[in-house]
């Protein structure tokens, strides 16, 4: 079975991706993958494993996310490491139908990660360098203000409800909780060393979030806001970066970078589930909306791993741009 | 009475508060109040990029400072003030840190005052191996890289005209390329060791005080003992003191006279079987090695 899943992934290879973006309406969901340093997204059809796009953005990109309805994508664009050109920095939206940029949006300085409000209405963007996080009014474009959070804030989430978004801080190891409906930041976590992501339990009752240097996964519970427990992923040597909970909620999936691997842990006991051997560099981490499959953006492999949970194990890898680094699926 | 603060740290504050003034829209949030950090600095002549990190470090301190309650006061000795005057001066306030000097005898003047005072001094201008070695201080924690971590990084890499060093402005990973542009864009130059340095011996202090909830010295110097005292110098690895001389656990970067632009060689590399303070103990004086004997 495994070997056939290789033919497949090697058939999906040999199939060029389109040269110029063509109007194509997919009915099945479709995942869209950022590549930093290919400065593009590449679309492939989830059900395939085929690519069926490369969309050029023309800057380095990173933050990607779906609107609810499914009809945008949204891609947080940036520099290159050591340029400064304000007119990069931008988050664009993408129509999933015809594979154009309908929308920029300009949300203050070096945008890298951003949620989607539930509702599709709101966009919360981290200011890298601003250590800000701006607030956008998605239908007129607007700037709604910017709330202070830590130094070189990174990973933004909502809570489920919409009522909650929590962003990491990679400087000051501090996680920000932003009330969405009063946008005021009215607390403030200590966590482990360099926080990057953080994804909520479908019952909004857990955060998790990775830590890169703490080689660390921290459980915090949303209502009290306290740090339940601090798990180590490879003795706090595994870099973890992206961060997802399976649909059911029983599942926490950590992309460790350095270890090169998926790990799962029981998401109420926390014990270690699986590592899993994924592609080099793993960052971004996906899972469809059934749980059935988890996806890795592996950075230094250009390639997306794609991971059965019934058996933990890599069903495919599909080619991508130049370091690809988010995974969004469109339903 | 309220406490005076120098010229400096009140340009600083000056400095602080137009650039959130300048910006609009933005809010704070307002939380309890903590006592604050008390760290006292003696800047250096010789090295004055030094003092551009530890600006940064207070700065970011001070952003931090208003997520968790707390502060940070500094106070610095005058730019005329020799050192032997200032620093029985800053230390008779009993900062919890105090950050100085350039020779050994500087630094091992210092380092007593410091330990004579329950304060700790935190060594970022010394690389000398005596004070981690028969001249130790248990006071003294030594945040930039020893003389022999820095040969031995050289020597790994056998390349001529080589030089190592505690940071490079060329850095890119783990947030690397973020501070130097942080520190570019505040400085308009370039982040050097010195300057690193000064930057992370103020995160240390600041972020020991905040896990620690402890202000005074004893008390951070314990937590900076435990094997729970980490810290993120955007090296990629967790930085961490050795218990056997204080010497701050990191990777160098060993660049090449020939090779300009090249990517700076981090030594020690990691490994896959050792975890990040067994990988970092390869650089410099190993525990069996060591003869720091704490001296009081």
């Amino acid at each position: 079975m495994r070997h056939i899943a290789w033919l497949a992934a090697f058939a999906a290879m040999a199939a060029p991706a389109p040269a110029h973006p063509q109007v194509h309406a997919p009915h099945a969901p479709t995942l869209w993958i950022s590549n930093e340093a290919g400065h593009s997204v590449t679309v492939v059809d989830a059900a395939s494993n085929r690519v069926l796009a490369t969309i050029p953005l023309g800057a380095r990109a990173r933050g990607i996310h779906a609107s609810p309805d499914g009809r945008r994508v949204y891609v947080a664009l940036s520099n290159d490491a050591g340029q400064r050109d304000p007119a990069k920095e931008q988050i664009v939206a993408v129509d999933v139908a015809t594979r154009h940029v309908v929308a920029h949006y300009r949300v203050g300085s070096d945008p890298e990660q951003f949620a989607v409000s539930p509702d599709g209405r709101t966009l919360y963007v981290a200011n890298e360098d601003g250590g800000t996080a701006t607030m956008l009014d998605v239908a007129t474009g607007k700037r709604l203000g910017a709330l202070v959070v830590g130094i070189e804030p990174e990973g933004v989430t909502f809570s489920p409800d919409g009522r909650w978004v929590y962003v990491t801080s990679e400087t000051s190891n501090s996680l920000s909780v932003i009330d969405a409906v009063r946008h005021k930041v009215v607390s403030n976590i200590l966590v482990d060393l360099r926080p990057r992501a953080a994804a909520f339990t479908p019952d909004g009752r857990r955060i998790f979030v990775t830590a890169e240097v703490g080689g660390s996964l921290s459980a915090i519970d949303a209502a009290t806001r306290d740090v339940l427990a601090t798990i180590p992923i490879e003795n706090n040597e595994g870099k973890p970066v992206g961060v997802v909970v399976s649909p059911d909620g029983r599942r926490v999936y950590v992309a460790a970078g350095k270890g090169n691997a998926l790990h799962v842990f029981d998401a109420r006991t926390y014990r270690s589930i699986a590592t899993i051997p994924v592609g080099q560099r793993p960052w971004g981490v996906a899972i469809s909306a059934d749980g059935r499959f988890v996806y890795t953006a592996d950075g230094l492999s250009n390639t997306v791993s794609v991971v059965s949970t019934s058996n933990n194990r890599v069903v495919q890898r599909i080619p991508t741009g130049n370091k690809p680094w988010g995974i969004a699926i469109v339903p | 009475m309220p406490r005076p603060i120098s010229r400096r740290d009140f340009l600083s504050r000056a400095v602080v508060a137009a650039s959130v003034l300048a910006t609009p829209r933005v809010r704070w949030r307002t939380v309890p109040a903590r006592a604050p950090l008390r760290i006292a600095v003696i800047p250096s002549a010789r090295t004055p990029d030094r003092a551009l990190g530890i600006q940064l470090g207070v700065d970011e301190a001070r952003h931090a400072a208003t997520l968790f309650g707390g502060g940070v006061d500094v106070t610095v000795a005058a730019p005329n003030e020799s050192l032997e005057r200032a620093a029985p001066r800053l230390l008779a306030a009993r900062p919890a840190v105090v950050l100085g000097g350039d020779t050994r005898a500087e630094c091992d003047h210092l380092a007593e005052l410091a330990q004579a005072h329950a304060s700790l001094y935190f060594n970022v201008g010394c690389d000398d191996d005596g004070l981690r070695g028969a001249q130790c201080r248990r006071a003294a924690f030594h945040v930039c890289p020893s003389a022999a971590m820095l040969r031995q990084a050289v020597s790994e890499t056998r390349a001529g005209g080589a030089t190592a060093e505690a940071w490079d402005p060329a850095l890119v990973k783990f947030g690397a390329d973020t501070l130097n542009e942080r520190f570019q864009k505040q400085f308009h130059r370039p982040m050097g060791a010195p300057s690193w340095c000064g930057w992370v011996a103020i995160k240390i202090a600041w972020e020991a005080s905040l896990r620690a909830r402890a202000v005074d010295g004893p008390s951070i110097g314990a937590f900076l003992e435990t094997s729970s005292a980490q810290f993120d110098g955007h090296k990629g690895r967790a930085l961490s003191f050795r218990l056997w001389d204080h010497q701050l656990r990191q990777p160098v970067y060993v660049t090449q006279a020939r090779a300009a632009g090249a990517e700076p060689i981090e030594v020690p590399s990691s490994r896959a079987e050792e975890d990040a303070r067994t990988s970092l103990d390869r650089l410099g004086t190993a525990r069996a090695a060591s003869i720091c004997v704490w001296k009081t």
